[in-house]
Parts: structure tokens; sequence; C-alpha cells
């Protein structure tokens, strides 16, 4: 039996931020407005339970340009099930939805 | 890229705060965690700058951010899930039940001074050979007696009597103590003037009551080492100085050692029988104190002094060894404490046998531990109450009455023996609750069974180890007084329902 997870309205919310293309923990708290003590808590345990995934930018690139590399993410496929059915849950999630944005890296 | 030096030193600040929150993450995950935070903050920062927005509302704002580091790197240390389970389970363990009853004792310790009448009953006696020393009090009459009267009946008895080779007469009362800058309410103690030669006492300053001062130094004083401290600020001159009692003046003529206690610690003023009269209603406010001769025992001199006493007119004359209140006090509680747990015991075994619990085969080592954990928190308990009992009466009594009551005796034994019975009927309640293998508290209750079907079906609560070792069934009534709570075994094939899961999934 396929499961999909439950998730809180936070959750949905930071799901929602991702797949609008702000895929960056600082990205992700400017466009919600939720403090950094909430946002990479509720990144590590949406990731623990496989609803997102976290990638490490290219090091050689980071390099390159005399900075550090930054931690990208993205949403699973069990993510985005669990993202339309939170938006079924809560409908209002669509509305504080930010626009879609092109992934600047 | 070469940063400016406020950027260096925002870089540095930022640093600090996220190597300081680094040391909560788990080592293996901390350098990766570490370099997320960190290159958020470079690019926030360098954004910042970048774009001419770096001022101090968004250097606040970035010092905000790093402090939500704090909250991650706990999260990674401290599973939320793990703590609110961990905040569930841990009250239910017996070490953490040990532990509370162990903290609220040592506090209580604390709180009162490191016990001060329990402390003084272990020292030694501060009197010359203490054991051929005996008081004789008027317990269980509430007659009204004249001090001086005791006062002259002491010095007949030191003179007729063959079993004691001094006596001497004591009488305590509240008293109002002036100085200078100062008025307190204190106790204190009028006593012949042999009453130190007596006990074999040495003034640490000045001297002691000789039996020429009863003429001729009707007003002299001698105080506590603890009075001396505190109103006359240790003060090496203090012989000669004056205190006022009661409105009276009197001439402190010496200071008492240290370790000097007779009766209880709270006396501080020590007076001759001129000094007034007093009428005191209570028998514990008098008595007199004697030295037996040599090859005397206490029971002659019992005998005797009784005679004197009735023949003196007072009613029920008690004549006691000269042991501390204390001594007796541990005496009672290590009387009760044995009783305790002996009964305790037999209690716990009737309501642990009943038929369901026969069958339950509890390992040598589980039913030592069972035990020993009973024992060990009922003997917390007791002590928990004795201390309480003991230390507080007397430290009531003076808040309340300015002095320490002579009922605060009998008030803090039978104190004792209240608390101690709601300790052991509390220990004996936990323990039924209790896991017969891991000693957890049980919990997850459950109403079993209808009210209205009684005679046809088992009604109760069931509670069930967290760790899923078995059932407690408790009777909401009990059909007979044999019923007792049943204790029923799970076996493995029960372990999977108690696995606590990480993830909630819903279907």
């Amino acid at each position: 039996m396929e499961t999909v997870a439950r998730i809180s309205h936070t959750s949905a919310l930071i799901l929602q931020t991702i797949r609008a293309g702000y895929i960056y923990g600082f990205d992700i708290m400017d466009v919600t407005g939720l403090p950094s003590g909430t946002i990479y808590p509720a990144l590590r345990r949406l990731e623990n339970e496989s609803l997102l995934r976290g990638d490490w930018e290219d090091s050689k690139i980071a390099l390159r340009q005399d900075r550090p590399p930054r931690r990208y993410y993205k949403l699973t496929r069990q993510g985005k099930d669990a993202l339309i059915s939170a938006v079924e849950r809560y409908p209002l999630l669509a509305r504080l939805a930010p626009e879609e944005k092109v992934a600047r890296r | 890229m070469q940063a400016n030096p406020q950027i260096r030193l925002l870089i540095w600040q930022c640093k600090f705060l996220l190597r300081g929150a680094s040391l909560l993450v788990p080592k293996p995950q901390r350098a990766a965690w570490y370099q997320e935070w960190f290159g958020e903050v470079w690019h926030w920062l360098h954004f910042l700058a970048e774009s001419g927005r770096l001022n101090s509302h968004t250097c606040v704002e970035l010092a905000r951010h790093c402090w939500g580091a704090f909250p991650d790197a706990a999260w990674h240390r401290f599973d939320h899930k793990k703590v609110s389970r961990a905040f569930d389970e841990t009250p239910r363990t017996a070490r953490f039940c040990l532990s509370a009853i162990l903290f609220a004792l040592l506090s209580l310790i604390l709180v009162t001074g490191l016990a001060p009448t329990i402390r003084s009953g272990f020292k030694p006696l501060p009197f010359q050979q203490p054991d051929r020393l005996a008081y004789v009090s008027m317990h269980g009459s509430f007659t009204k007696y004249d001090e001086e009267n005791l006062f002259r009946e002491a010095a007949k008895w030191a003179e007729s009597s063959k079993t004691a080779e001094m006596v001497a007469a004591y009488s305590w009362h509240p008293v109002s103590l002036k100085f200078p800058n100062d008025r307190v309410s204190d106790i204190s103690a009028r006593v012949s003037p042999n009453f130190f030669d007596l006990l074999g006492n040495k003034a640490a300053m000045g001297r002691l009551f000789t039996p020429a001062d009863e003429t001729n130094c009707a007003g002299c004083v001698v105080i506590t080492h603890r009075l001396w401290e505190a109103q006359f600020n240790s003060d090496r001159n203090v012989v000669g100085k004056t205190i006022s009692v009661d409105d009276h003046p009197g001439s402190v003529i010496g200071v008492l050692p240290e370790s000097f206690v007779f009766i209880f610690p709270e006396v501080s003023v020590w007076m001759l029988p001129g000094w007034g009269t007093t009428t005191n209603n209570f028998a514990d406010r008098t008595g007199a104190v004697l030295r037996m001769a040599p090859h005397v025992s206490l029971a002659q001199a019992q005998q005797e002094f009784r005679q004197f006493a009735q023949a003196g007119g007072y009613s029920q004359p008690q004549m006691e060894s000269f042991v501390s209140r204390a001594h007796q006090g541990v005496k009672l509680y290590l009387f009760f404490t044995v009783l305790s747990l002996f009964g305790g015991i037999a209690l716990g075994s009737s309501r642990l046998g009943g038929a369901k619990t026969r069958k339950l085969k509890l390992s040598f080592r589980h039913t030592l531990r069972w035990w020993g954990f009973f024992s060990l928190k009922t003997l917390l308990l007791l002590a928990l109450c004795f201390v309480g009992s003991l230390e507080f009466t007397g430290r009531v009594s003076i808040i309340l009455t300015g002095s320490v009551h002579p009922l605060v005796g009998p008030f803090a034994t039978w104190l004792f023996l209240v608390t101690a019975m709601v300790a052991l009927s509390w220990s004996l309640h936990d323990q039924g609750r209790r896991c017969r293998f891991c000693l957890r508290r049980l919990g997850n209750e459950a109403s079993v069974g209808t009210p209205g079907y009684l005679l046809l079906d088992w009604w109760g609560t069931e509670l069930v180890c967290s760790d899923g070792h078995g059932l407690l069934h408790v009777p909401e009534m009990k059909s007979s007084w044999q019923e007792f709570d049943q204790w029923v075994s799970l076996d493995e094939s029960w372990k999977p329902l108690f696995e606590h899961e990480e993830t909630v999934h819903t279907p």
C-alpha cells in the first residue's frame, strides 16, 4: 500500500516554496518569512522523511569563484505527493505560495 | 576575493556563533552542518554588501539568523520525538523515582541549614561524664508549678539524696532581649547556681555561676556563644556589658562554649532564680538535673527521686538518663523504619499473591531488584518525613510563638508517624503500579468492561508496561478481600506492538 506522508502546514509551505524554485535555506527564509530556527530543522526533518533531497553545489564551481559551496534542496517524488495531499488539506496554502522563480545557481 | 574589514569582522562574529552552535551537532554531521550554515551566511552577507543594503538593521537580521543555528543544531542532537518520548518515559523509571526523592531529601536538608537538630544529636554531649547525669521532668501533667518551689525542693533533694552527688533545678521561658540597636524575642533559662558546676562546663570567656552569686550577683547573666556572635559582634570585652531581659537590666559575666547545648539549642540567656518569679503551666518547662554518685544505677536514682518528687507535690515525675532528644528521635526513626519495611513487605507480598501473579516466575535478580527498589524508596521517604518533622516543628513554633513550645517534641513525633504512614501507603501503591520486570510505572490506562454487567463480566482498568512486559488488571470493585490487582506477563509475540516508530505515516 502506497503511503503519503502527513505533514504540517509549515512543512507544506516549505515544500511549496522549494517547488517554486527557491531552493536554499536563505531564499526559503526570505520568501516565507519564517525564522532560520524553524526553516533549517524543518528542512532536516523533511530530508529525513525522504520528502526532500539536499545536494551540495559542485565544489569546483564554488572554488573557482572563491566562495563556499551551497546546499540546494529539491522535492522527491514522495515530497511532491505529500505536497499535493497537503494542498488538498490546506486550501489557503495556494494563496500563500510564492511565484515561480528561475533557480539561481 | 578580498573582503572589506567590516565584512571580515561580521564573518568572524558569525563564525564564532556558528562554531559555538556546531558543538551541539553530533561529530559525524558537524562539518557538513557547519559548511551549509557558513555558506548561507557568507552568501547573504556578500549579497547585502554588493547590493548596498548592509546597515545596522540588516546586521541585526543576520545576527538573528545566526542564532537560529542553535535550534537547528539542537534538532540534530535531540530529535524532538526522542525528547518528547524521554519526557514521557523518564519520570516512569525507578531511577527517576529514587532520584526525585533523594533530591527532595537533600533540598530539605539544605533548606534547614544542614539539619542542625539532627546533627546536634550525633555530637558528643558537652558535659563531663554525661553517663552519670540524669534529669527529672514532670511529664503528662498540666498542673501549674511554682518555679521557686522547684528550686527550693532541688536544694532539699541535694541534701537528703543518697544516690545523687549534686542536684540543680532549671526552668525556661520566652523573653524579650533589648540591645542598643536591636530587640529580639528569645528563650532564657533560670538555673540553680551550681547548675554549670554540676554539668562540668567551663566558660569560654569570663566565668559561670557560683553558689555565692545567688546573694551577691542576682542580675548576673551568662550568654551563649551564638548570642555573643550575633548581638555583641564577637566582642572580646563583652564581660561587664549590660543586657536588658524583659526590661530588667542584667550584667554579662561570661560566655558559654560554642558546643554547649542543654535540652535544646534555642536557649540563649542563662540567669539565676532570683531574677523574677514565673509560674509555668507546662511540665516540660521546669525540671531538675542531677549527677549520680559513683556506683549508683539509674534505677536506684529513679526510685529515690520519684519519691522526692511525689513528696514535693509533683504528679507523674519521670526520670531519664541524659541522652539527647535527637538520639531518641533516631531510635524512633530506626524502629519505625524497620517496622514499616517489614509491614510493607508483608503487605506487598500478599497483594502480589493473587492467583494470576503466583504464576509469575520472577528470576532471583528481578525479585531482588523489586524488593530492593521498594526498600530503598521507603527508606528515603521515611528519612524525608523524619528530617521534615524534626527540623520544621521547632522552627514553626519559634516563628509562631517566639519560643520552642513544650508540645513541639510530641508533635514532631506524631507528625513523623502520620507522614510516615502516608509515605508508606504511597510507596506500596506506587509499587503496585509498576512493571514487575523493568520497574517502570505502568501507563496507557484503559477502562475495560461495562459497569452494568459487573456480575457477567469483569470491569476495571488495565495498565500497560510501555516496554511490553505485561498488563495489570485493576478491578474497579473488588468482589472479595482476596481479590487483588492481577499481573499478566506478555510473551515475545506481543513485542512488535510496543516498538516505537520514528515516523508516522497515514495509509
